[in-house]
């Protein structure tokens, strides 16, 4: 069976995860963690690679920088690639890295033409490196930049036009920027072009300590809130069935908790398959 | 227009510190991108010196962490390579007055990372007595880290490996200590000063012959089958062809 719903997977949950048998399920991990040369850690992404459908979901390539992507970086992701051949490879519309520092973080910048020329000229050498198509996916944001030329989704839209990506869409990180921005996010939803899209990001978000939900941080350290599932739904109306994951990185629970917001994605998008069908 | 380097390059030194003022870093939200990296750093540090996290208390070590974290930025978005200069930073702190050990103690958890990452080889399986004929082609497998310690961080780290930990004073004296993977699972002992004068010359491309005569030179009196066959339990040794760089 295609994937269809997925989980994030977390060393802790490596025996469940091997074990269950349930159709469609499928993995993801940050391919940082696994840039290993040896040992239990390669061990892990040979089993759930050879068990399921992989994805490789990078945290690292700082593709919104002023500068090439790190070749060293990009080598240790193509090995990856090529030895556990997984179904998607994606990064963040983001940066992280200026010179010799990195920031473990998904930091933004303005939307200028300038910027779109970079990011296409960085994603073509990313494909280029990997022999193979990426997605890249929409960020969380916490401040207003002035000097926006583009919208996001027009931004996003003419990255797929220029580079022949995909586009991984986190409504998480959807509902999280609009509620912090104040713009209207299944506007947002519906100006993406839906036939890139290729990956789908659920995940749980949580009110800052000291300003309330007047912002909010992408924590993936709760369970997806009701307002990410009605934009989930509205945007898998549109898009029809798409490999969709519940991440999980903090406060994780058991297997089969995650299991079950995993099984309510997968329910939305058979639904959406039978309307397809019908 | 905005130029996408320079807006970085203020970001950064907004991050850092440096420049407080400005339309973004008024912001509420900005706090965001100067406590996440921070805390992935922590965390990091967290994951790979968990031995000094036990010894320290997790307060008391995200507080030390937070500053190493500031002074040393990730040159890598590969984490598990992340403080290799906390041992070094720990040595030179003034937590170091109170706890000379602790450097040392960093060091062995450092080892233990750097084992469990290292390549996958066939560790050699034979008998000792079998082993004459191989003997030049003998080298050290990959997952084997060894170090001279001026201070009884062995003691110290190995007692603290289970929760609760039984108080312990052990003799101020310097420890050796071997970090290998046998069967994949990670074994971290105390060795003796002999056994580091036979690893040493192994690390330097010494032949086994060469460096079992280092070993007994230095140490007349050691047990040199006891070492031999101890390595090759630990899964410390391996032919010379067997390692085949895959990373």
């Amino acid at each position: 069976m295609a994937p269809t719903a997925g989980i994030g997977l977390k060393p802790e949950h490596l025996d469940a995860a091997l074990r269950s048998s349930v159709d469609g399920l499928w993995f993801e991990v940050h391919p940082e963690n696994y840039m290993v040369a040896g040992g239990r850690r390669a061990a892990i992404l040979t089993a759930i690679s050879e068990a399921r459908p992989l994805s490789l979901h990078g945290v690292g390539l700082s593709l919104a920088s002023a500068a090439d992507p790190d070749p060293t970086h990009l080598r240790r992701l193509r090995a990856l690639v090529d030895r556990h051949a997984p179904f998607l490879v994606s990064e963040h519309l983001a940066w992280s890295r200026i010179a010799d520092t990195c920031f473990p973080d998904l930091l933004p910048f303005p939307r200028t033409g300038q910027a779109l020329q970079r990011i296409a000229d960085n994603i073509d050498q990313v494909q280029q490196g990997l022999g193979r198509a990426i997605l890249v996916e929409n960020p969380s944001l916490y401040v207003a930049i002035d000097g926006h030329a583009w919208d996001e989704a027009d931004f996003l839209s003419e990255l797929v036009r220029r580079t022949g990506c995909g586009l991984l869409i986190d409504v998480n990180n959807v509902h999280v920027s609009a509620s912090n921005l104040g713009y209207d996010p299944f506007d947002y939803l519906d100006a993406l072009p839906c036939g890139a899209i290729g990956e789908v990001h659920l995940a749980g978000h949580s009110d800052d300590p000291v300003h309330g939900a007047a912002l909010l941080i992408d924590s993936h350290d709760a369970p997806i809130a009701e307002p990410v599932w009605a934009l989930y739904s509205h945007l898998i109306a549109r898009t029809g069935p798409v490999p969709t994951l519940i991440e999980r990185d903090d406060n994780i629970p058991a297997f089969a908790e995650l299991m079950v917001e995993r099984d309510r994605a997968a329910s939305v998008l058979a639904a959406v398959r039978e309307t397809v069908n019908a | 227009m905005l130029d996408l380097a320079r807006f970085q390059s203020e970001f950064a030194d907004a991050i850092i510190g440096s420049s407080m003022s400005g339309a973004l870093a008024s912001q509420p939200g900005f706090a965001v991108y100067r406590n996440t990296p921070l805390k992935a750093a922590i965390d990091a540090l967290t994951a790979n010196y968990p031995t000094i996290d036990t010894l320290l208390g997790n307060k008391a070590f995200s507080a030390v962490a937070s500053i190493y974290a500031l002074q040393f930025r990730p040159v890598s978005p590969v984490l598990n390579d992340y403080g290799a200069e906390f041992a070094d930073f720990l040595a030179s702190s003034p937590l170091a007055d109170d706890l000379p050990y602790l450097a040392d103690v960093a060091r062995i958890d450092r080892l233990w990372t750097e084992v469990f990452v290292a390549a996958d080889a066939p560790a050699l399986m034979l008998d000792a007595a079998a082993v004459s004929s191989l003997a030049d082609r003998i080298v050290l497998h990959p997952a084997s880290r060894h170090l001279w310690l001026d201070s009884p961080a062995a003691t110290i780290w190995l007692a603290h490996q289970q929760s609760p930990f039984e108080a312990i004073e052990p003799a101020w004296t310097g420890e050796a200590v071997h970090v290998t993977r046998p069967e994949g699972t990670i074994a971290v002992e105390k060795v003796s000063a002999a056994d580091i004068v036979l690893l040493d010359a192994l690390a330097g491309g010494a032949t086994l012959p060469d460096a079992a005569a280092a070993m007994l030179t230095a140490f007349p009196d050691a047990d040199l089958p006891a070492t031999f066959t101890r390595l090759l339990n630990r899964g410390a040794l391996m032919l010379a062809d067997a390692f085949k760089e895959n990373r």
